[in-house]
């Protein structure tokens, strides 16, 4: 086992990645931007060390930074987490090269599957399905036209490097498609530094579904079953669940093979996931590998009861998997919610703050993976996810019934957040009845406001500001508490 | 005590008057609640209005008061006293709403848009955002050019609602 691990992330991530440390008895390293000075997985790791400036080309990003450090405090492996260098294969190498263990794939297995073009051709030659597309990476635009009209309107451009939605454009029609694929490309070479983009048929409101797959160094290649994570906004997932409401045994056999056999053509080793697109009719495409850890990770831990982070961990050192596919079986279910700093009512848009209330919810089966804690500020200059709220039941009903009481026992004021409205999402009806898919957010919500609120909001908005900021003295009310509000008010209780 | 805000497109006064025992008396736009049993910790109202107990977690801060009740939030502006009416709905349209750099300006100053009309992509978290035109009116100019950081509440158009010239 290794002795010190660095956490080459942020967030709630490298606050995962520190606690399966932990749990293995493995000291850890947390690195961090300036920005970031403060941050939970700084507290909570034995060591921390400054990369640089916030911007993530200076610190997250910065390759030979993060190699210093790591040798400098004498770490012998390194984990990205998600994200990042996560699947950055040539910072795999450099680590390598540097005598350190990059926890993740071989850096070939990462060139075969990072980018989404070889992938593509990857998976056809495993024998998985693959979406009807156009990928000749020295394409002039003029072929791209040509490929658009073969492939059939609407399209899909994406960046080979892609993920999350970055570099991402649909297209209806050839008007729009020039604009779309230098709005692609730009976003693509900011977002990865290479802005090659390619095009897919768009498979409209499909089902995304994805295999989670764990492979030692010894020849044994394992799935863990899907998980579903339809629900998406800005092509990026805020609800997870497994198993799927559209994935019987005999399927999730036949997509597990197809994943097994993606990652065994790859030489694949550590956790991966295959991600697959369903259209109604059930038809199932791959769509790409991650070969990294997932954030939809904890929903496959709960239902097969297995800690992928230690796995990770414990492959990369050299460990052999104890068990085979027939020894492991799912069991119950598990949802997962990610919280994000954002308003719903504005288009999803990202949102900064500070955080002034936080309360956590708990119980038989709740989870929460988290960067917060009171106080904190949330800036602009990272992703705005801020924590996952995961649960597990013995059936879906229950795992809703759990996931909307968790949802509504957690509290976060201060910043806007997506709270209200993942509550309405486990509570609608077509969300029970299964009928999901990447189109769900747009049907449901496409005119989303916040509630109105009544008279009694109103009453305790007017209290509030009343009793715990007067108008004089508000601009100090900035931690929450009220500086001397009550003494003028007479006998109201301070309980 | 008396105090304005704003939801959305809604504007309210809401003054307040302190009565003892945790009692107090609210007007809203001149009609009258009663309230009881007020209690207040740092972050958390209670109150009995009409016969039934309501709790929220709250935050003040400056600009803002945010309540959670069960799964439901909700945000008002707080509008400061004596101060100019605030930007109009349409203006604040073109406002940045977080801190990103302006990325591309689409339209030609002086040239008249309709409603709807993309005139800036902001990039921020890494992610594109467009600002549409409010209404149908001209661009007067951009006060950020392309590449300028911006911050929150910066004005990154400057526009005029105008009907189509010839169209009256």
């Amino acid at each position: 086992m290794f002795h010190k691990i660095l956490i080459a992330n942020r967030s709630e991530v490298a606050v995962r990645i520190i606690r399966a440390c932990r749990e293995l008895g493995v000291a850890t390293l947390a690195v961090y931007s300036e920005a970031d000075a403060e941050a939970l997985h700084v507290k909570q790791a034995d060591e921390a060390a400054c990369l640089g400036p916030a911007e993530a080309a200076l610190s997250y990003l910065n390759q030979a930074r993060i190699l210093e450090v790591a040798q400098q405090y004498g770490c012998d492996a390194i984990h990205p987490g998600y994200g990042f260098l996560a699947e950055n294969a040539q910072f795999a190498r450099r680590v390598q090269e540097a005598g350190i263990r990059f926890i993740g794939p071989a850096p070939d297995s990462m060139d075969r599957m990072g980018a989404k073009i070889p992938a593509r051709a990857t998976a056809e030659a495993a024998g998985a399905p693959v979406v009807p597309g156009f990928d000749a990476a020295d394409a002039s635009d003029t072929d791209y036209i040509k490929a658009a009209a073969d492939i059939g309107y609407p399209v899909m451009v994406k960046a080979s490097m892609g993920g999350g939605g970055k570099g991402m454009r649909i297209v209806h029609s050839e008007t729009e498609l020039q604009a779309a694929l230098d709005g692609a490309r730009r976003e693509a070479e900011k977002a990865f530094g290479d802005a090659t983009v390619f095009l897919e048929k768009y498979i409209v409101d499909p089902r995304h579904i994805e295999i989670q797959i764990l492979a030692d160094g010894h020849g044994n290649t394992l799935h863990l079953g899907e998980r579903e994570c339809s629900i998406q906004r800005r092509h990026q997932k805020i609800v997870e669940e497994t198993p799927s409401t559209a994935v019987d045994p005999a399927l999730r056999e036949r997509m597990g093979a197809d994943a097994v056999a993606i990652a065994r053509a790859v030489g694949y080793e550590g956790a991966g996931t295959i991600e697959f697109i369903m259209d109604s009719t059930g038809n199932y495409y791959f769509l790409e590998m991650n070969t990294r850890l997932q954030v939809e990770h904890p929903v496959t831990e709960f239902v097969y009861g297995l800690d992928i982070v230690q796995w990770q961990i414990r492959i990369a050192s050299g460990e052999e998997l104890p068990f085979s596919q027939a020894e492991i079986t799912p069991r119950g279910h598990s949802i997962e919610c990610r919280i994000c700093a954002e308003d719903a009512a504005q288009g999803f848009l990202p949102q900064v703050g500070n955080v002034r209330v936080l309360r956590e919810p708990d119980g038989p089966g709740v989870r929460l993976d988290s960067m917060l804690y009171a106080g904190q500020r949330i800036g602009a200059d990272y992703d705005p996810m801020l924590a996952k709220l995961i649960v597990h039941a013995e059936d879906r009903s229950a795992a809703i019934r759990r996931m909307g009481l968790a949802l509504r026992d957690m509290g976060l004021l201060g910043v806007t957040s997506n709270l209200g409205i993942l509550a309405e999402i486990v509570d609608h009806p077509a969300f029970a009845a299964g009928k999901t898919d990447t189109g769900f957010i747009a049907r449901h919500y496409s005119d989303y406001r916040d509630p109105e609120p009544g008279i009694p909001e109103k009453l305790a908005a007017g209290l509030a500001a009343l009793i715990k900021g007067s108008p004089v003295q508000r601009g100090d009310s900035a931690n929450g508490k009220a500086a001397d509000p009550f003494n003028a008010y007479g006998n109201w209780s301070n309980t | 005590m008396r105090e304005q805000f704003s939801h959305g497109s809604e504007r309210f006064e809401l003054v307040c008057i302190p009565g003892s025992e945790g009692r107090a008396v609210l007007r809203i736009d001149g009609a009258a609640f009663s309230v009881s049993d007020l209690q207040v910790d740092d972050c958390r109202i209670s109150f009995m209005y009409e016969g039934r107990i309501y709790r929220y977690d709250v935050c003040v801060e400056h600009e803002r008061v945010q309540l959670k009740r069960d799964s439901s939030y909700y945000s008002f502006g707080r509008i400061e006293e004596g101060s100019e009416d605030e930007q109009s709905a349409d203006e604040s349209a073109l406002l940045s709403r977080m801190p990103g750099t302006v990325l591309r300006t689409l339209v030609q100053p002086g040239q008249w848009v309709t409603a709807g009309t993309a005139l800036v992509i902001l990039e921020a978290m890494k992610m594109e955002h467009t600002i549409e035109a409010p209404l149908d009116g001209v661009v007067n100019g951009y006060p950020h050019a392309e590449g300028t950081r911006v911050m929150p509440g910066d004005l990154l158009v400057d526009f005029s609602r105008e009907e189509q010239a010839g169209s009256i």
